[in-house]
């Protein structure tokens, strides 16, 4: 935090201090480099009052820009007077050998234009990198301890090779390509720059451990510590000389160090030798017929799932070549034609491992066979015909026996082709709309719809009108029918008391109808009471009903009696005592008045 | 220029059933404007069939022009709102045009409402109300003539679960009956056109509808017809923008 608020009054003095005495130079890290080396341009300011403007830097033939500019900037004070210094610096690597010219820079620092002196730089095949002595106290880590006191003018102590296995082969024969670092100093890191391109090859990697580790080795009299940093297994395609173009590698080394003994990692691009294979062609004594390009050794096995099966089902045939040599290449073997069968394509599957002894592992055919008919198949035995490059350096050939299957009868007899298994469910592939109606049957005219119609109105308000009505006709008719009841109910007495009057005016003249009126008058009431026919009623029912009605059972006996005395009279009549009809009269105006009461 | 003169005497020479399957035969050779003219000409001579506007909201579409393939389509479940082929053609066509709108959202009131769009049709729903009101009716006459308790219970029962069912189907029908006479709707034409706040040229712009867009349509002013689209905003667009369904 401190220093926050230092530096721009430090900056402020240095404006005012030095005004003048300002000095712009270029240099080269080194007038000597190689085109596998890296060299630094600097062009420092020192003692700059004003504003340092960041130079320019020209394109420079044969000089490809590695990185830059980074900046330093440096503030002293000696004897209170503050002197600024800027350090640009470029970084370039040489692209080919001969002499560079780097041209006069340009340098603004205040207002006042500065320029630097050319430089020339002296460009070799290979690397000239010097690294500095270990100075430190402390020693190193790392195997760089090694290379302390070495002669500036040999090649530097990071280097990297490649080696092959064999330069004489076949086609179709491997390589094993080893690529290792050689180094006497502490490297953090390496990355390809150039790929190998292995034209006129076919190639495989070698899977190689996450951490490499090192061995002691002798390289031209000096001892290195080696790291294989990649492998690779190649099959020559075509025959000739060919020659393997250089690999790059970018290394990041620790070179040099500071006071402490702190390695700073310095980037460098190291390339491999050229190396050429003599490639020979297949010779062409003794070369099998069904020879296809394999190159190694192999052996073949074929091999049924089943021994038996019946017609119209599926049986699996194996062909395994296993063995070592240019096995992923190998064609599919041919299958020979079976009777009555049907053969579908085979599916291949290989385990193969890539390792420094090359291509080692199987590959395998399986075709599903389906016989049609029953009886006995015979598979004709698989020949196999390979190169061995190793030992007696000829053709060789492998088979397998022929093999035997038995074909039962078929559940159902059928020519239907069988589908191989691992069906999937079907999937939508596209959408679209659903295709056009060609049925043009029938077509529909318009019309109104039938529930906008008439006859659809009169059909839900119709019945249920006709109901409206019938259920108000009902109700009126219930209530006049209550109404006359009503009205006979409470006539009822009155209607009595009438035909009692008219009984006793016939008491005199004839007795027949006086009891007919005395006995209507009563059995009347009773009807017009319970709104019923008056003819139905009987004795027996009179009293019942009355009896229901809750009348005392002394006047039920008199009623009771009463009519009896009446009905006697009328079927059979016979004398009449003159005070007799006053009694009666008197007993049933009594008894109705008695009813009237109770009912 | 002669052919297709003759090609119209032809269609006017021939009746509905002849044309509807020229327009077939054209769609099948991938003539799609001959095939719309036959199915138009269909259509003008009195035929109303889902069919043929089905044909012709494919024709249309074939025709690179989906406005009037989804109006047909509409016009189509009109008539036959049941119709899977025409409710998936509609959807596909609707998945190529410019206007989204959500319509799976909304209460259970506007699932149902949308429930009953897709499974009735007026014509069914009218059916049911009918027969489920000259059942009732005819139970009320019996239970009115008919005076004894236990045929009065059972009648009773027979007739509540109907009116639940009526209660169902009346007010859907109502629904369905005010969609379909009472509310107009209309599909967009126009590739895009802009609704204003007003009927005029220089009202503001308030939205921009695009083609195949089914909108509900108000009042005419002039030129200018009011509309609504689905996410409830509604202007002014020239009325020939649009045709109703």
């Amino acid at each position: 935090m401190k220093y926050r608020f230092i530096l721009p009054v430090i900056l402020f003095c240095a404006s005012l201090v030095t005004a003048e005495g300002v000095t712009v130079s270029a240099s080269l890290s080194s007038n000597k480099a190689g085109t596998e080396d890296l060299v630094d341009l600097s062009v420092s300011v020192q003692g700059a009052a004003g504003d340092v403007q960041t130079p320019v830097l020209p394109d420079i033939p044969g000089l490809k820009l590695y990185g830059g500019p980074f900046t330093s900037q440096n503030i002293s004070m000696v004897n209170f007077q503050v002197s600024k210094s800027i350090t640009y610096t470029w970084r370039f690597n040489p692209l080919q050998e001969g002499s560079v010219t780097i041209p006069s820079l340009t340098v603004q620092v205040g207002k006042e234009m500065y320029k630097t002196q050319p430089l020339l730089l002296e460009v070799v095949k290979g690397s000239v990198a010097q690294r500095p002595q270990r100075q430190s106290p402390f020693g190193s880590f790392g195997p760089g301890q090694s290379g302390r006191g070495r002669a500036s003018d040999q090649e530097g102590d990071v280097l990297v090779r490649v080696t092959s296995n064999k330069r004489d082969l076949v086609v179709g024969e491997a390589v094993v390509l080893t690529y290792e670092l050689l180094t006497q100093v502490r490297v953090q890191g390496i990355s390809i720059e150039t790929p190998p391109s292995y034209k006129g090859f076919w190639s495989e990697s070698i899977d190689l451990p996450d951490s490499p580790q090192g061995r002691n080795v002798n390289e031209g009299g000096k001892a290195y510590v080696a790291y294989t940093i990649k492998q690779d297994v190649i099959f020559p395609t075509t025959a000739g000389d060919i020659t393997l173009d250089p690999v790059a590698f970018r290394v990041s080394a620790v070179t040099a160090s500071d006071f402490f003994g702190f390695g700073r990692p310095e980037e460098i691009v190291r390339k491999t030798e050229p190396v050429t294979l003599k490639i020979k062609p297949f010779p062409a004594a003794g070369k099998p017929k069904n020879f296809s390009g394999a190159v190694g050794t192999f052996s073949i096995q074929a091999k049924l799932d089943k021994d038996t099966v019946p017609a119209g089902d599926a049986v699996a045939l194996t062909l395994t070549v296993s063995g070592q040599g240019n096995l992923r290449t190998l064609s599919t073997p041919d299958f020979p034609t079976l009777p009555d069968c049907s053969v579908y394509d085979p599916k291949a599957t290989e385990s193969i491992k890539v390792s420094e002894a090359g291509l080692k592992g199987s590959r395998s055919w399986e075709w599903v066979i389906v016989p049609r008919s029953k009886g006995t198949l015979t598979i004709p035995s698989f020949s196999f015909a390979y190169f061995n490059p190793a030992g007696p350096g000829t053709y060789q050939e492998a088979a397998t026996r022929a093999l035997t299957l038995t074909v039962q009868e078929g559940k159902v007899e059928s020519t239907v082709p069988f589908v191989p298994a691992g069906g999937e469910e079907v999937k939508s592939l596209g959408r679209d709309i659903h295709f056009i109606v060609t049925a043009s049957d029938s077509l529909k005219t318009r019309t109104r719809p039938f529930y906008a119609s008439k006859l659809y109105v009169i059909l839900v308000l119709f019945p249920f009108i006709a109901n409206l009505l019938l259920f108000g006709f009902l109700r009126l008719r219930e209530k006049r029918g209550q109404s006359l009841h009503l009205i006979r109910m409470r006539g009822a007495g009155k209607q009595a008391m009438k035909r009692l009057k008219e009984a006793s005016g016939m008491a005199g003249s004839d007795p027949r109808v006086f009891f007919k009126r005395v006995r209507s008058s009563m059995t009347g009431y009773l009807a017009d009471r319970l709104n019923r026919s008056e003819e139905g009623l009987t004795i027996g029912e009179v009293r019942n009903i009355l009896q229901e009605r809750g009348l005392e059972t002394e006047d039920i006996q008199q009623i009771t009696r009463t009519l009896e005395r009446c009905d006697s009279a009328l079927y059979a009549p016979g004398d009449v005592q003159s005070g007799e009809l006053e009694q009666i009269l008197k007993t049933a105006r009594a008894l109705i008045r008695k009813m009237e009461k109770v009912l | 220029m002669i052919a297709a003169l003759l090609f119209s005497t032809l269609s006017l020479l021939a009746g509905p059933t002849e044309l509807f399957n020229q327009g077939v035969e054209s769609f099948k050779s991938g003539d799609f404007k001959g095939a719309i003219d036959a199915w138009t000409g269909v259509l003008s001579e009195g035929v109303e069939d889902p069919r043929v506007y089905y044909n012709l909201g494919n024709a249309y579409f074939r025709d690179n022009q989906p406005g009037r393939a989804v109006l047909s389509y509409e016009r189509a479940l009109r008539l036959d709102p049941l119709d899977r082929q025409t409710r998936e053609n509609l959807e596909f066509v609707r998945l190529r045009l410019k206007d989204r709108f959500d319509t799976t959202g909304g209460g259970p009131y506007a699932r149902f409402l949308h429930f009953l769009d897709a499974h009735a049709s007026v014509r069914t729903l009218s059916w049911i109300f009918l027969v489920l009101v000259l059942i009732l009716n005819f139970l009320w006459t019996a239970a009115l003539l008919r005076r004894e308790k236990s045929f009065r219970t059972l009648v009773t029962f027979v007739a509540s679960v109907l009116v639940a069912i009526l209660l169902l189907v009346g007010p859907a029908l109502g629904y369905r009956l005010y969609k379909t006479h009472l509310v107009e709707e209309g599909v967009i034409l126009s590739p895009a056109v802009t609704a204003r706040s007003a009927p005029q040229d220089d009202g503001t712009e308030l939205f921009v509808a695009h083609e195949g867009t089914r909108v509900r349509l108000w009042e005419s002013v002039g030129e200018w017809r009011r509309v609504t689209l689905p996410n409830g905003l509604t202007g002014f667009i020239p009325a020939d923008a649009v045709e109703t369904i």
